[in-house]
């Protein structure tokens, strides 16, 4: 690949802006707190936004563009995170490619025609043409302003419309019309594929004509409810207990929160930054009779003081990075920080002489079970429970339980593509009652 | 009716003297699990084919494609 021609980060405050013109407020890319729950594992930039920006940068550079646009979306770009675009090739070759973290995240060519539809009979409204020519001055030279409005209006449709609040936009490819409607866009949906939530646009009769892919999101992930679990367990069989569950505010952590409560155990859980979904499950316990109190943890920092002072009998380490998140060099180095050196922070924070604790380091099958992409993930988790003995070795007074887990339906696995998972309660309890079982033994 | 050959050099940018049998999502830059349904559907598309997905997501080389639009009586 060619040298770098441009190179930028976006942020929240360009997102908005660029919110305002596309019409696309999807929370994907406006609410870092909602998007960390998408299986992209935080907020991201609007493809659009980074297509435009690439042609824009690409046109002030000295480049033209010659015949249709094909973009191919083939990662996400994570908000304040540096993006360099790359040329490549000439004529018919020519590649145009923006690269995050080393990987290319979007592909663009010039020399494919588009499939347009016959016709597209729904429309969206286009933004004002002088904000457009501000935010995209070379594109809306080389195309006209109102043209490039009717682009950033795609972002809106997939994002907004079709498929909407679950999306995820996966390929562009449009040509600019000499003549057509300039005030809106116009669309239509062609095919939809259930299998693989495949979602197909043709766009015809504005300025601007051509197709879209998009892919359906799998929704977040709702873990069952307090009064389902109390079901699943008698209410004293944890009594006495007093669990610290790190990482409880959504996922595994929730519901082993959920349990324990309702076993009569005194919970005690953490969180990094869902701080509304804390609070939401601790709710939840109260509201159903059970005791549940909240406290904010970064395991990658020191732990907090309010945390070293509790005294649990029990640690429930279930503290993650996004697992499925792009690969990028860091990402060994990533998964070590949480699973291994937070593990073994946190353990040596609360370790005092009179205190007797059990710690279940929920590990995975992927350790014995390799699977493809996840090595690190593997290695990571393999460290981590060599780590939690060799604590154990050291402290007569900590009871190690190390568990290799099945995948279990969470935001952390959701795919586009459906991969089997199981329920997480019933992976958890027979775990969580080792641990009460290991605790009474102390 | 396009060669298999055409489209995979055309779906992964790669020359079509290039494509070898034992190709697959290991040895291909970006043919990752969206891509792979992507090159699905576009096989569906150009041969006329409705593939279970169970058999379409393990297509795991380029014989397996081309062995999956033999059974469909497809030589490409």
């Amino acid at each position: 690949m060619g040298e770098p021609f441009a190179r930028r980060v976006f942020t929240l405050a360009d997102q908005r802006r660029f919110a305002a013109l596309s019409g696309d407020t999807n929370p994907v890319h406006l609410d870092p707190a909602y998007a960390r729950r998408t299986l992209f594992g935080g907020a991201i930039v609007h493809g659009m936004h980074t297509l435009s920006w690439l042609l824009d940068a690409w046109l002030g550079a000295g480049g033209d563009v010659t015949g249709p646009v094909t973009a191919e979306f083939i990662g996400p770009v994570y908000l304040d995170e540096p993006v360099e675009v790359r040329s490549d090739g000439e004529g018919e070759r020519l590649r145009l490619r923006v690269v995050a973290a080393g990987v290319p995240v979007l592909t663009v060519r010039f020399d494919r025609q588009p499939t347009v539809p016959a016709a597209a009979d729904r429309t969206v409204p286009v933004a004002d043409a002088a904000a457009v020519a501000v935010a995209f001055p070379h594109l809306a030279r080389r195309f006209g302003a109102p043209a490039v409005a009717q682009v950033l209006a795609v972002s809106r449709v997939v994002g907004m419309d079709d498929p909407g609040a679950n999306s995820i936009l996966s390929a562009v490819s449009l040509r600019f019309e000499p003549a057509g409607d300039p005030l809106a866009l116009h669309w239509t949906r062609v095919r939809h594929d259930p299998r693989y939530a495949v979602v197909d646009l043709g766009f015809a009769g504005g300025l601007v004509c051509g197709a879209v892919r998009a892919l359906e999101r799998p929704a977040p992930v709702a873990q069952p409810g307090y009064a389902a679990l109390q079901a699943m367990v008698q209410p004293d069989e944890f009594a006495g207990a007093r669990p610290l569950i790190v990482g409880g505010s959504r996922g595994l952590g929730e519901v082993a929160a959920k349990l324990l409560a309702a076993g009569g155990a005194e919970v005690w859980l953490t969180y990094r930054n869902g701080v509304a979904e804390a609070e939401r499950v601790a709710a939840e316990i109260e509201a159903g009779g059970g005791c549940c109190s909240i406290v904010p943890c970064d395991v990658t920092g020191p732990p907090p003081l309010e945390l070293v002072a509790l005294m649990p009998d029990e640690i429930h380490y279930f503290a993650t990075p996004p697992i499925f998140a792009r690969r990028t060099a860091d990402q060994a180095a990533r998964f070590h920080a949480v699973y291994v050196d937070g593990l073994v922070r946190l353990v040596r924070a609360i370790a005092r002489p009179n205190v007797r604790f059990v710690v279940f380091n929920p590990s995975s099958e992927a350790v014995e079970k390799p699977v493809r992409g996840m090595e690190d993930y593997a290695a990571a988790k393999a460290a981590s429970e060599q780590a939690l003995l060799d604590l154990a070795a050291g402290n007569p007074n900590l009871r190690a339980l190390n568990a290799r887990l099945p995948r279990v339906a969470t935001d952390q696995t959701a795919t586009i593509v459906p991969v089997a998972a199981d329920a997480a309660a019933d992976v958890l309890l027979p775990l969580l009652r080792r641990v009460a079982a290991a605790r009474r033994t102390l | 009716m396009r060669q298999l050959n055409d489209i995979l050099a055309d779906f992964f940018d790669l020359d079509p003297a290039a494509i070898a049998e034992d190709m697959g999502p290991d040895s291909v830059e970006g043919w990752d699990s969206v891509k792979h349904v992507q090159l699905v559907l576009a096989l569906e598309g150009e041969y006329g084919l409705t593939l279970p997905v169970e058999q379409a997501m393990n297509l795991l080389t380029v014989a397996d494609i081309r062995a999956m639009l033999a059974q469909h009586g497809i030589s490409a």
